[in-house]
This record gives structure tokens, C-alpha cells and sequence, in this order.
């Protein structure tokens, strides 16, 4: 495994980490964890384009990109206004460190926030009790993410907790580098709490690359949307898992409209039974811009459900690819899953690859899956063109509807016209389409 | 519901019906493999040189090739020096010009598997190419086929009678490298059959091989080449019974179908290797490469299999649809039952315009069985107004069994329209309880249930190979239900 293709580019990772080890902070403990994680990684590399799940990724775009970190102190750039949603608590990372200064002083009542590396350090269980990333190679960006955080950042919601208030957490890049994080959310049992993740900011060449690990305890209810609207230059690598205790419910909608090459990875795992999670999202691809979306939905006990809904618009020279993955595990009787994607391709160079896998491993189970790729009906065309509406402004107004499938599912109505303004500025004729819907 | 499972085991248990040894002595050579053994089977086919060249080229590029790990299929790695690389039934100086002179042992062997060579042939108008081991031992009805001008043969009687078709022809769908398998049997495959339909014939009769592994420890390397020239018509029957043994067994063959314009290429399966027997032992590596190229406008290939048998099934026959209007078809029932793997499925590469594929494919998984249905659907960005349909449905009886899918759908067109369904079951309670209240059993009403789960496909087979087709199933799954 060490003579693999990219051992220039480990090599590269290991200077990096090298030169940056003495200013990272965090105690023994952190430190540990951080260098074992990087031996983890240089033993076993990168997944490149060989691997199956990792083939239609853009990897030149992204291997372009400078690795290293920024070091501390580059957060005086002028931070980026997020959307402002009545009520919410606002927790601020930059470049991935949680940031105090910008983040609301006063938070509701059932929600903690501070710096990861420093939690671990007071909390052995904690650190007993967290992933160690990096076993297959779907995992390994977030081995790096380990490898190179500095503090990250944990937030958590107390059992019982019932928060009204959105919790609203902004992540902004600055500058052209790299940066390299962990965020954990920890759902307590039988709370309840709804999270609005946006990722703004980031300048072309840069690279963001965030782990992020979300614990649904035992009847907690979690809303976790999740907003990227990167600049077109900037590339970003995400590695999600989520796992869910008994009678949890765990919604995710994730709108992937920004960044020149933007890589979800999500591994869910219904652990308990009676566990159902509701995943949702869409991407918008045009330019040159790539969205490569990777999910995994474990159901490891009985009584699990599973609804996936996914929607892809690509157009110009934009490429789009989603990889579903469903397995039943034995003993997960009476599972229930869905998977649903439907795709457009708007133009003759763009491109839309679809993977949507089960794998069902025990009998008693209903599952579906069903994809679509194709254009615009031409029937519901031809309606709005028997109207006298201009044939871009019908092309619009119909993509714009297929977005609306997940979009109307927002729960919150500021994000949600927030959202509509986004998918129709991607629209050719937005100015007109503006005034319709 | 007890008693009739128990019933049902012992339907399930029932022993492979087919497996038996016939006793012919054979010419084989010592296993193993280097290109002195490619040499000396191509001098003993008496080939020609490109054959011998093309075969060097080929396991040249596998020397450089990987083993395939990316199927959901588990075994003991192959050694492939193991492998005896030649085995030809002994005969005489003067081979046999009819069946009077065909060894009545082997003969004999058609009749248990309930193949009478001449009586059904005739009955059925079918010609029957049946190939024993390696060498293809007899060939019916040439005369009619002569008539209308179809070549129907060997692939060493082509070669020695065609060489310019198949020099034309040989690997122009499957290439030498194409993968692991593919470039093995190109280098040391030693029969088959070869097909050709000349311009604007409709091919008289449905033509049939029978395919049997017979000498232990031989693996079959069998190349099979069916070229429809323009406007022609051809629909050609493989169907398959493997004697009973503990050892594995692997069988790479390659298939290569050739449609030119306005040409139509029906090839239909019904494979019944020796699966292994309940604890998962022994059975058929059945790792088998089919092509067919849509090469001309309107062309069509249509591809339908039962595979029931076979420890392990690795096969994704496909279509190139490369002439403009060409249509790809793929219809497929595939059963795993005890320690069976099954990793089959498709590609349809949609390169013309106006193409069309449908893909039809039904799995059953019981006992430990395990079936994974993957395909790929590729829209090239000329291939306007393409247009696919998949359907894949799975069928689990049992709580140890698997079924999994794998679709790639990758479109890089506006115009096309892909779309991908699949769902999951098992026999409901409902079905079960409406047809016993009617005083249906269990096993009747399991394999009525089956039987229309499956049905899409097998209104797709050839007469013969449906009635065939409902057999098989019914042997191999009814009543793993319980």
C-alpha cells in the first residue's frame, strides 16, 4: 500500500503536518489522537480515482490544490454576512476554529459549544467514545481532517433539551488555503433541535476539508440542513457520519450550490431500532463547477426506515454525480427504505452520473430505489409555450419547479426564500423568472 | 404451515438431477500454462498464423493483468497453473461425418440430459452444434442451413474453412485485453461455435448449442463469434448441465455478437451448471465475458438468460449500440440458492442516436444465496435522443440470503432519457395465504408466484427454452419459502 500513485502527494501532507505540529494546539491527549491519525494516513494514502467511489471526482482540480493548512491568525479578514434567520443562535468557525468573538454570547438553554481539542482533553469518555476515522477508504479525507485540526468544535444539545431557537452554525473560509476541520454535534436523548449549517467564503485555490460527526441519542429529534454556497473557485471535501440510537429522527437536507468542485461524503448508520431518517438534498451544477455526492445508510436494526431524496440540475459543462448506497444488515427486519434521484441535464456538454445501490442482506424488508436523468417534459413545455410564455422562461420556471421538490421542504421560511434566490440565480433568464415565482 | 415446509425441503434438497461422469477417454495435456502450451494448442487445431499470433498477444497482456476484485462474489484464488489447458474427446483419423458415426457414449450422455440429438432436433427444427468438452463433436441439419447460405459450425472448422471472416471478425467486440478473463480465453480457447448469416437472410431454424465441461479439472475456454450481415436474422439458443464433482470448476468463455445494419441477433441462455451442492462445495466459476456490437443502423441484439446454475456466476452481457435506431435488450432471471453467488447484470453503451435499451432483470436469492444485479448505462454525448428503461426486482426467500443492486447510469446528453427502478420483496403472506385458501399448496402456489415474478423474461425465451426455463426454477427454489 505504500508504493501507492500519490506518495508524493502523502509525502507533501506529511512535510505539511511536520512543519505545523508544534503550533497546533490542544493537549497530550489531542495531540495523540492527531498523530496517530496521520500515521494512519500515510500508512494507508488517499483514495484516488481506482476507487470505485471516488471515480467521477474531479481529482486534477483538487490535487491542484495547495494541502497545508493555514496556520492561526488569518481570521481578521472581513467575515462574510450569513443569512439571518429571526430567533437563531449564531455559532461562528473560521477556517474551522470555533470562534468566540463572532459567535452569539448568550446561547439557549440545553446548547454548549466550545473547542473540540480542548473538551477531549477534559473528557476521556469523550475521547473514548469518538470515532477513529480512516478504516476504509471512504474516510480517509476525514483522517486528514483529524490529522490537521486544530481545535474544531463540539456542540451539544443536553437530553431532554427542547430548543425552539434555530441553532445556526456559519462556516467561513478565508483566503486562497487549506483548512482542515472536525465538528462534532452531540443530540442527547430525547432532545429536540434544529441546525442550519452554512458554508460561505473561500477564495479560488482554496480547499476545505471538514469531518463532521453528528450523534443522535436515544428519541432525539435532529433537523440538520445544511447550506453550501462557496464561491466557484473553491473546492471542498466533506466526510459526514451520523449515527442514530433507538426511536431517533434524523432529517438532512443538503443544497450544494456553490464551489468549483464540492465532494459530500455522509455514512449513516441506524443503529437502534425504531430509528428513521429522512435524507434530502439537491445540487445545482453549471460553468465548469462539479457536485459529487456520496451516501451510505447502514441499517443495522429492526424497524429502521429511510427516505432519500435527491435532485441534480446540471447545465453548461457542469458535472454531477450521485452515489446512493442502502444496505439492510442481517437481523434488520422490517426495514424500510426508499431512494429516490431524479436528475436534469439542461445542456449538451453538462453530465449526470448516477449510482443509486441496495444491498439487502435479509428478507423481510420493503426497499425501492428508483433514478431518473433526462431533460425537461416536453408536454409541460409545450403547455406553458401554448400560454404565450417564452420558451427560456418555461425552461426556467420547470427547473425551477424540480428544485421545489426539496427546497419547499425547508423548515424555515426565511432559509427557504434565501434558497429559491439561489436556485434561481442559476437560471438562465433569472431576472424574469424572479418576477414569477 | 410446518409440514409443508418440510415438504418443501426436501424439494429443495433434491440432488443435482444432471450430474453424472461419462466415461471417454480424453487427449489432455498436463495442466499449467505458458506460451509453449498456447503454441502447441494452437499447432493441434492446425490455426493459422495470425491465430497464433493474436493468441501470444493475448496472454502476453494477461501476464500484465490483474484479477478482478471489484464483483460481490467471494472464492479461493484460481491457480491457473493448475488448469489443464486442452482436453479433446479421442477419435479416429477420420472424424465423424454424421451422427451414425458419433461415439454412442456420448450420445448416450445427450439422452440423460434429456437432449435427443436427431428426435428433437428434428421435431423441434432446431440445429444442434453440441459441443463436448472442447471439440464439437457433431453438427445437424448443415444441409438446410448450407441452402440458405448460413455458416453454422465450429469455431476450428471456421477457422480452417473462413479464416478471412474470422480474421475480419475475432475480437472486434471483446478486445484481447478487455479484462482478466476475456484475455485468458483469447489466449488459449479451443472451440465454440462460429455463426454467420449472410446479407438479407432470415435464418431457417433457431440455432442451439449444447454446452457440457466434462473431463475433471479442465476448465472450459469456449469462444463463441455470431456475425448477421445486413438484414439478416439469427436467434441462437446455449444452454448448459454440468456433471457432478467436488472441485471447482472455472469456465471463462467469450461471447462476441456482431449486428450489422438492419441485421436482428436474438441469443437466449438458459444456464444449468452444477451449483455446488447444500454446504456450498464444489460448483461452476462461471466467468463469462458476452458482447454484442450493434454496428449497423437499425441493428438490434436482444440477450435473455436463466441462470440457475453455477457456484458463481460473474457475467454482464451487453450491448454497444452504436448504429443510429439500434435497440439493446436485456432480459435476465437469475437464482441463488444455498452457497450461490450471482454478480450479473449489463451495459448498454449508447453511442448512435435514436438508441433504444430495455433492461429487464429478476432476481432470487434463497438460502444463503447471494444476487447482485450491476449495470451500466452510458449516454455518450452524440448518441441524441437515446433513450433506456431498467427494471430490476428482486426476490428474497430466506433470512440468510442477499440481494443486492448496482446500477451506474452515467448520461452525457440533454436529449436522453435514462430511467432506473428497482424494488425489493419477498413472497407476502397475502399471495401465500390467498392461493393455500384455495386449496393451492405451498409449493404449487411458491412457484406460481415465482413463475409470474419471472414472467417478463420468460416471454422472451424460445418456446422449448421457456418450458425448460419453469423446470429449472421450479426444482431449484420452489419451497424456500417457509
Amino acid at each position: 500500500m505504500s508504493a501507492r500513485a500519490d506518495a508524493p502527494l502523502v509525502e507533501r501532507i506529511a512535510r505539511a503536518h511536520a512543519d505545523l505540529r508544534p503550533r497546533l494546539r490542544g493537549g497530550p491527549a489531542w495531540q495523540a489522537r492527531r498523530d496517530a491519525a496521520l500515521s494512519r494516513l500515510l500508512q494507508r494514502g488517499l483514495p484516488d480515482r481506482r476507487d470505485e467511489n471516488w471515480k467521477y471526482l474531479d481529482w486534477p482540480e483538487v490535487l491542484a490544490r495547495e494541502f497545508a493548512p493555514v496556520t492561526a491568525a488569518t481570521a481578521e479578514a472581513p467575515t462574510p454576512a450569513g443569512l439571518e434567520l429571526p430567533g437563531a443562535c449564531r455559532i461562528v468557525t473560521v477556517d474551522g476554529r470555533y470562534s468566540p468573538a463572532l459567535s452569539d454570547r448568550s446561547l439557549p438553554a440545553g446548547v454548549s459549544v466550545e473547542e473540540l481539542g480542548a473538551a477531549l482533553d477534559r473528557e476521556p469518555e469523550l475521547a473514548a467514545r469518538l470515532r477513529v476515522p480512516g478504516e476504509d477508504a471512504d474516510d480517509r479525507f476525514a483522517l486528514l481532517a483529524e490529522a490537521f485540526t486544530d481545535a474544531g468544535a463540539l456542540v451539544r444539545i443536553a437530553a431532554n433539551a427542547d430548543v425552539q431557537a434555530p441553532i445556526h452554525l456559519l462556516h467561513i473560509a478565508t483566503g486562497a488555503a487549506a483548512s482542515h476541520a472536525r465538528l462534532v454535534v452531540e443530540a442527547g436523548t430525547n432532545s429536540r433541535a434544529r441546525i442550519l449549517e452554512q458554508f460561505l467564503g473561500g477564495g479560488d485555490g482554496a480547499l476545505s476539508n471538514l469531518a463532521v460527526e453528528v450523534t443522535v441519542g436515544a428519541g432525539a429529534q435532529l433537523v440538520h440542513m445544511r447550506l453550501h454556497e462557496q464561491p466557484a473557485g473553491a473546492a471542498h471535501v466533506e466526510t459526514l457520519s451520523v449515527t442514530q440510537a433507538a426511536d431517533s429522527r434524523y432529517r438532512q437536507q443538503s443544497f450544494i450550490l456553490g464551489g468549483r468542485v464540492l465532494r459530500s461524503g455522509l455514512r449513516l448508520e441506524l443503529a437502534g431500532r425504531g430509528a428513521e431518517c429522512e435524507v434530502e438534498g439537491l445540487f445545482m451544477v453549471e460553468g465548469i463547477r462539479q457536485a459529487d455526492i456520496y451516501t451510505v445508510i447502514d441499517h443495522l436494526a429492526p424497524h429502521t426506515r429511510t427516505v432519500e431524496t435527491f435532485r441534480g440540475v446540471a447545465s453548461d459543462r457542469g458535472r454531477g454525480s450521485f452515489n446512493g448506497r442502502i444496505v439492510v444488515h442481517e437481523g434488520a427486519v422490517k426495514a424500510d427504505s426508499q431512494q429516490s434521484s431524479r436528475n436534469l441535464i439542461l445542456t449538451p456538454l453538462a453530465e449526470i452520473n448516477a449510482r443509486p445501490q441496495l444491498e439487502i442482506l435479509t428478507d423481510d424488508v420493503k426497499c425501492s430505489h428508483g433514478t431518473t436523468i433526462g431533460s425537461l417534459d416536453p408536454q409541460q413545455l409545450f403547455y406553458l409555450l401554448s400560454r404565450g410564455i417564452d420558451p427560456a422562461v418555461a425552461r426556467g420556471l420547470l427547473t425551477f419547479a424540480f428544485c421545489e421538490d426539496v427546497v419547499a421542504r425547508i423548515p424555515w421560511p426565511e432559509a427557504r426564500r434565501h434558497v429559491e434566490e439561489l436556485v434561481v440565480g442559476r437560471l438562465p433568464d433569472r431576472d424574469i423568472i424572479r418576477e414569477f415565482v | 404451515m410446518s409440514s409443508s415446509t418440510h415438504d418443501i425441503e426436501t424439494i429443495v434438497g433434491q440432488k443435482y438431477r444432471h450430474g453424472f461422469v461419462t466415461d471417454i477417454e480424453s487427449d489432455t495435456v498436463p495442466p499449467g500454462l505458458d506460451e509453449d502450451v498456447i503454441r502447441m494448442i494452437s499447432r493441434k487445431k492446425n490455426e493459422p498464423q495470425f491465430m497464433l499470433d493474436w493468441r501470444l498477444k493475448a496472454y502476453r497482456q494477461w501476464l500484465r493483468m490483474r484479477e478482478p476484485e471489484w464483483a460481490r462474489v467471494h472464492y479461493p484464488r484460481i491457480d491457473f497453473q493448475e488448469i489443464s489447458y486442452y482436453s479433446a474427446p479421442k477419435r479416429d483419423a477420420n472424424a465423424p461425418k454424421s451422427l451414425d458415426e458419433v461415439d454412442p457414449k456420448l450420445l448416450e450422455t445427450y439422452d440423460k440430459l434429456g437432449i435427443p440429438l436427431h428426435e428433437r432436433a428434428r421435431l423441434a427444427g432446431v440445429a444442434v452444434d453440441a459441443v463436448f468438452d472442447s471439440v464439437s463433436v457433431a453438427t445437424t441439419f448443415k444441409g438446410r442451413l448450407k441452402e440458405a447460405g448460413v455458416i453454422f459450425c465450429s469455431f476450428s472448422e471456421a477457422v480452417q474453412d473462413h479464416p478471412e471472416l474470422i480474421e475480419r471478425y475475432l475480437g472486434t467486440v471483446v478486445p484481447v485485453g478487455d479484462n482478466y478473463y476475456a484475455a485468458l480465453n483469447s489466449a488459449v480457447f479451443t472451440d465454440g461455435s462460429f455463426v454467420y448469416v449472410p446479407k438479407g437472410v432470415r435464418c431457417p431454424m433457431e440455432l442451439s448449442t449444447y454446452f457440457r465441461i466434462n473431463a475433471s479439472k479442465t476448465g472450459q475456454f469456449e469462444r463463441t463469434l455470431i456475425v448477421a450481415d445486413d438484414g439478416a436474422h439469427v436467434s441462437y439458443l446455449e444452454g448448459c448441465t454440468a456433471p457432478m464433482r467436488d472441485e471447482n470448476q472455472l469456465h471463462a468463455a467469450v461471447v462476441e455478437l456482431v449486428a450489422l445494419d438492419d441485421a436482428t441477433i436474438k441469443y437466449s441462455t438458459v444456464q444449468n451448471w452444477y451449483p455446488g451442492d447444500e454446504n456450498g462445495v464444489g460448483g461452476i466459476y462461471n466467468f463469462v465475458t458476452k458482447r454484442g456490437d450493434c454496428r449497423g443502423r437499425n441493428s438490434r441484439i436482444s440477450w435473455t438468460q436463466v441462470e440457475t446454475g453455477s457456484a458463481i456466476t460473474w457475467k454482464y452481457p451487453s450491448c454497444i449500440l452504436r448504429g443510429d435506431n439500434s435497440v439493446g435488450e436485456f432480459y435476465s432471471v437469475a437464482l441463488a440458492n444455498h452457497y450461490q453467488q450471482a454478480d450479473t447484470g449489463t451495459k448498454m453503451i449508447h453511442m448512435g442516436r435514436n438508441t433504444r435499451s430495455t433492461i429487464v432483470s429478476k432476481g432470487i436469492s434463497a438460502g444463503h444465496g447471494q444476487n447482485a444485479y450491476r449495470g451500466l448505462v452510458k449516454v455518450l454525448p452524440g448518441a441524441d435522443g437515446a433513450r433506456n428503461h431498467t427494471q430490476c426486482d428482486s426476490l428474497l426467500m430466506g433470512d440468510q440470503c442477499g440481494a443486492h443492486t448496482f446500477p451506474y447510469v452515467e448520461v452525457r446528453n440533454p436529449t436522453a432519457v435514462v430511467e432506473h427502478e428497482a424494488t425489493t420483496s419477498k413472497i407476502s403472506e397475502d399471495q401465500l395465504f390467498y392461493c393455500l385458501q384455495r386449496g393451492i399448496s405451498t409449493e404449487d402456489a411458491v412457484n406460481m408466484i415465482v413463475n409470474g415474478f419471472c414472467k417478463e423474461v420468460f416471454r422472451e425465451l424460445p418456446m422449448e427454452f421457456a418450458v425448460e426455463a419453469q423446470n429449472l426454477l421450479a426444482v431449484s427454489l420452489e419451497g424456500s419459502v417457509g
